[in-house]
């Protein structure tokens, strides 16, 4: 059993499967970071601060401004190369004959 | 199309995906008072992710270049060394037969 793009069932799971494992991966990742930007490390108190709070909450946004913003560009250059690669092989092609 | 060999790539370009959003973030955003990135963020954001594609490209271009005289130095060498052994062991065994002539005259 196929689908529109040619994955089976299995090949389905195992992306969904992928992707989950590598959100979780980008959760860490920025989980990490706005850790470090966000809190000083000197941990007087249990409660967040109201700042801390809202540099947070701005982090996370940031964070997956710029997640949207690299996957964007590596798609386009992606597009780029493959087209560039494309453009290649038709003038070995043409040299060829 | 082999369905492990894709799974492998796919993970790892996600890898590099998500290590390029960390490391970039990390270089690029400074400053937290804002939701939204800002004109200069933007830009060292695209200058990151650029650049180190670009890094990447150029290492796997050296490391082809390079990977096959390593390979084959490796090689040579082991067979080097392979050959020292047998004539070392072809002495020893040829003392032993020696040896064992001497013993039975």
């Amino acid at each position: 059993m196929a689908n529109v793009q040619g994955l089976s069932q299995d090949q389905l799971q195992i992306v969904a499967e992928l992707e989950i494992e590598m959100m979780s991966d980008m959760y860490h990742r920025m989980t990490n970071g706005c850790f470090k930007k966000c809190l000083p490390l000197k941990f007087r108190d249990s409660e967040l601060t109201k700042g801390e709070s809202v540099c947070v909450d701005r982090c996370v946004a940031k964070y997956l401004e710029v997640h949207d913003r690299i996957g964007k560009k590596l798609t386009s250059m992606s597009m780029q190369d493959e087209a560039a690669m494309k453009q290649m092989q038709a003038n070995t092609n043409a040299m060829a004959k | 199309m082999d369905t492990e060999g894709a799974a492998r790539n796919f993970k790892d370009f996600m890898q590099m995906y998500n290590q390029l959003t960390e490391r970039c973030f990390g270089v690029c955003v400074a400053d937290l008072g804002t939701r939204r990135l800002t004109e200069p963020e933007e830009q060292c954001v695209s200058n990151c992710a650029t650049k180190n594609v670009r890094l990447n490209n150029r290492t796997m271009e050296v490391f082809m270049e390079l990977q096959p005289a390593i390979l084959e130095k490796r090689q040579r060498e082991a067979m080097e060394a392979m050959a020292k052994a047998e004539a070392a062991q072809a002495t020893s065994q040829s003392i032993g037969d020696n040896q064992a002539t001497k013993d039975l005259t």
